[in-house]
């Protein structure tokens, strides 16, 4: 197996043909990283525009989720012997300028999530997501033995032990997939650490959430929570 | 005259499950299944005195009840069995679309 000495950034895409161009040409700036794609099935016009934009990709047939299409990047990382991965919004919500911040974690920690809290207190969310999100927060904690402050967030960066795990194992379940890594990752001793970043606004497509999916997403999280409290801390 | 009628039904599945392992439609595990449903079921036909006999060793007012709690019971096992087998699938194809993605990637590359 071939090593690569760049990070790859992996960006699952699902529906984003409204922003993926400009995404597209805002990460063309960052030529010390390789990028990949994951066309997550989508049934607009995505895949063309990364066909004709000649942007490197993966398409998955069907839509499976951003779990599949972030165990695919996973998976692709692991084969081609990348040793560091960055988990980075379509939508341009991250800023690619955090990507080396969290490349900086990755020199003590297995999993580097960038957090929304940390620092910077303009990052609003409403009363529901917050119980959620603070249910998640206690659950992933309680595993990790670390004080994470934001765990839903999907900006996060992986070094080679956690690709070598998340290749062959990625929570798959809706909008499960960032706390259960987390947490997966934690049972297998992995370390994780948190990094404050800024976001910004979606530069389009449609946000993912509302009530209906807040509330669906609080359900989830107590699920996550009791079954992290059936699984044996390590 | 209404053991007939269960008997009817017993054939008819027996039937129903041959018929669907010759053409391939239903896979050894869950003919055994659904055999093992039928033999029970002729034991209950074939000796009329086993299910009440069991039910009030057990407690039950009515082999009616019996019945209910034997049959619901049953159904409930294998619908929750099917459950964890269509997770298993589920996973299996979520895996499937990743290898193709990268397989696709790797042909579009050489070509």
């Amino acid at each position: 197996m071939r090593t690569s000495a760049k990070p790859l950034v992996v960006i699952p895409a699902f529906n984003e043909a409204e922003v993926i161009e400009k995404t597209i040409s805002e990460l063309s700036h960052y030529s010390q990283y390789d990028f990949l794609f994951i066309d997550d099935g989508s049934t607009d016009s995505t895949l063309e525009i990364l066909t004709k934009l000649d942007a490197p990709y993966l398409s998955l047939p069907f839509n499976l989720g951003v779990g599949v299409a972030m165990r695919t990047g996973f998976q692709f990382a692991h084969e081609n012997g990348y040793r560091a991965v960055i988990q980075f919004d379509a939508d341009l919500q991250h800023k690619p300028e955090f990507i080396a911040e969290l490349l900086k974690g990755l020199a003590a920690s297995d999993v580097v999530v960038g957090s929304r809290f940390a620092e910077d207190k303009t990052y609003r969310v409403s009363l529901l997501r917050k119980l959620a999100m603070f249910l998640l927060k206690f659950a992933v904690s309680r595993h990790t033995g670390e004080k994470l402050s934001d765990v839903t967030s999907g900006f996060r960066a992986a070094g080679p032990k956690a690709i070598a795990l998340f290749a062959e194992d990625y929570p798959a379940e809706y909008l499960a997939d960032t706390v259960e890594s987390l947490i997966l990752a934690a049972d297998h001793n992995l370390k994780i650490c948190e990094i404050p970043v800024t976001m910004q606004e979606r530069q389009g497509g449609k946000p993912s959430q509302n009530v209906f999916r807040s509330s669906l997403y609080l359900g989830r999280s107590i699920l996550v929570l009791i079954a992290s409290f059936s699984v044996k801390k390590r | 005259m209404t053991w007939i009628l269960g008997l009817i039904a017993v054939v008819f599945l027996v039937i129903l499950v041959f018929i669907n392992i010759r053409k391939g439609f239903l896979k050894e595990k869950y003919a055994v299944l659904w055999l093992t449903v039928s033999i029970l079921s002729i034991f209950a036909i074939a000796i009329p005195q086993f299910i009440p006999f069991l039910a009030t060793n057990l407690g039950f007012t009515l082999p009616a009840n019996f019945l209910f709690v034997v049959t619901v019971g049953t159904a409930l096992f294998l619908t929750f069995l099917l459950s964890t087998d269509i997770s298993k699938k589920q996973k299996q194809l979520e895996k499937l679309a990743s290898e193709i993605a990268i397989l696709k990637n790797q042909i579009n590359k050489k070509s």
